[in-house]
């Protein structure tokens, strides 16, 4: 049984890959809220934000190649947020990226719990909540 | 002459040899060790001092020495070096071999190769010139190469990033398309997307093999493979979940290139899915055997296999048994040059309606400081 999820965050710069994570996270139904962050800074901004109110996202989706910072710079960047953010945020790696190493470097942080390679799809997404969010 | 280096310059056809040699080993008895280990009455020894160097002066009409037949009747820390003109055995030489062009030869040298006996004197400066212009023939090559690898590699990150786009909103089509010749249209589109999918996937591959330094680092095949099979869920079907199908069998770990070991499996490994059997489930024996100074890696699967007619040229570039296949026909190709880069080999063994079976060996490494000369 998935249990479903308060909010997941979704942190992509392509509006068009954006728009299709969207709608397959919400074909999927796995979460009463989805937020889009359209950058890394954005989203570290949003994440202070949010861990004042006492709140955040149950599971991150992080695209690894943004212009500016990107995902694994913004793994690293995490490690300065408040209220001990980075121990507890749940993220998954999401790329277009084939390269095997960019894998390996996204499993070795703690806080993801899986790599995922684009497109995003149902499937896939179930998957991992079976795997992380089941009871 | 206390110190241990040893140098050995190694005859070519037609291109001279020097034996220099630092440490306790005389010219007669050096003499007299080489001639044991090879039928010498087509080869022309002889010795000249120079500096503090004994020079053995080796020349050899017919085909090269074995190098390791050398090695083995030197100590230990001994080096050899080549004077040629052939740039291949430049680009093989291995850390024990030192390979000069004739125009790095000292000049000393030089002039005693040309006074000697059978050595042709025009030959020889004529050869001189022909390898400057090789050396800058081979700058040369090697830039356009860089760029043309670099121009693969950046092209198709660049284009891969679109076309995951494009899949994953022909996939959300899918989903609201009831239609019976939509989703046959869908189909069609998904497959062409693949199609070039492929094709960009091997051009990175390819292009990571021939730009990229070797790099070594500790691999488990466990870890790179379940590495792979993730990057090739895109393979995945209603009725086919590739991780079911794996089985790995775990050696613990070793030392090698793993980008390039995973391009050579990777490919290995889509093969496997791409030409399975739809009469049963697909079943992919993935092993590895460490035996010391080399690795055993073998990828077996009970597919369609190869037939007879194709088994000689499936190793060749855009070379796809049927055309209508998803792949790019670059992935065996890839495979060959990768290995060839690692100085591994391949061998295949391959039945129809049985399977196929892929082992490919490469030597190990360990991570240390190499050999400077």
């Amino acid at each position: 049984m998935i249990n479903s999820l308060q909010s997941v965050l979704l942190i992509e710069d392509s509006t068009i890959d954006m728009f299709i994570h969207t709608k397959v996270l919400e074909q999927s139904g796995i979460a009463d809220e989805i937020v889009c962050q359209p950058s890394a800074r954005d989203a570290l901004e949003y994440l202070k934000e949010a861990s004042h109110h006492g709140f955040l996202p149950q599971l991150i989706f992080l695209d690894i190649r943004m212009p500016d910072m990107n995902g694994f710079e913004f793994l690293n960047e995490c490690a300065d947020l408040p209220n001990d953010i980075a121990q507890k945020m749940k993220v998954i790696m999401l790329s277009s990226s084939i390269d095997s190493s960019d894998i390996h470097m996204a499993k070795s942080y703690p806080q993801v719990i899986d790599f995922i390679s684009k497109p995003l799809t149902k499937e896939r997404v179930l998957e991992v909540m079976m795997q992380f969010f089941s009871s | 002459m206390t110190t241990t280096d040893t140098y050995i310059l190694v005859a070519e056809p037609n291109n001279a040899a020097y034996v220099t040699l630092h440490g306790f080993i005389d010219s007669i008895s050096l003499l007299a060790r080489f001639k044991h280990f090879r039928s010498f009455e087509e080869y022309k020894i002889e010795a000249v001092k120079y500096e503090s160097h004994l020079l053995v002066l080796f020349e050899s009409p017919e085909n090269p020495y074995n190098y390791d037949q050398i090695t083995s009747i030197l100590a230990p820390t001994s080096k050899f070096c080549i004077i040629t003109q052939d740039l291949k055995r430049i680009e093989d030489a291995h850390a024990n071999m030192l390979t000069l062009l004739p125009s790095q030869f000292p000049d000393y040298l030089l002039q005693y190769i040309t006074r000697s006996n059978e050595f042709k004197d025009e030959k020889f400066r004529k050869g001189e010139k022909f390898s400057r212009v090789i050396e800058l023939q081979k700058k040369q090559l090697h830039k356009i190469q860089f760029e043309v690898d670099r121009f693969a590699y950046s092209v198709s990150h660049d284009l891969r990033a679109p076309l995951t786009s494009v899949l994953g909103l022909v996939y959300l089509l899918d989903s609201t398309v009831q239609d019976d010749v939509q989703k046959k249209y869908i189909n069609l589109m998904k497959e062409s997307i693949q199609r070039l999918d492929n094709t960009i996937r091997d051009i990175v591959a390819y292009a990571q093999n021939s730009r990229t330094k070797i790099m070594l680092s500790e691999i488990s095949i466990k870890e790179l493979t379940n590495s792979i099979l993730e990057t090739l869920t895109y393979l995945n079907t209603d009725e086919l979940n590739i991780r079911n199908c794996v089985e790995i069998t775990d050696t613990g770990v070793f030392v090698q290139d793993r980008s390039r070991l995973q391009i050579v499996l990777q490919s290995l490994i889509a093969n496997a899915i791409r030409y399975r059997d739809p009469a049963r489930n697909l079943k992919i024996e993935v092993s590895a055997v460490n035996k010391g100074r080399k690795i055993e890696i073998c990828v077996k699967d009970n597919g369609l296999g190869i037939k007879e007619e194709h088994m000689s040229k499936i190793f060749e570039m855009f070379y796809r048994t049927n055309d209508q296949s998803t792949g790019s026909g670059l992935g065996l190709y890839i495979v060959r040059e990768t290995l060839l880069n690692l100085k591994g080999k391949i061998e295949v063994k391959s039945e129809v309606h049985k399977g196929s079976e892929f082992k490919i060996t490469i030597p190990l490494k360990t991570i240390k400081h190499p050999l400077t000369v």
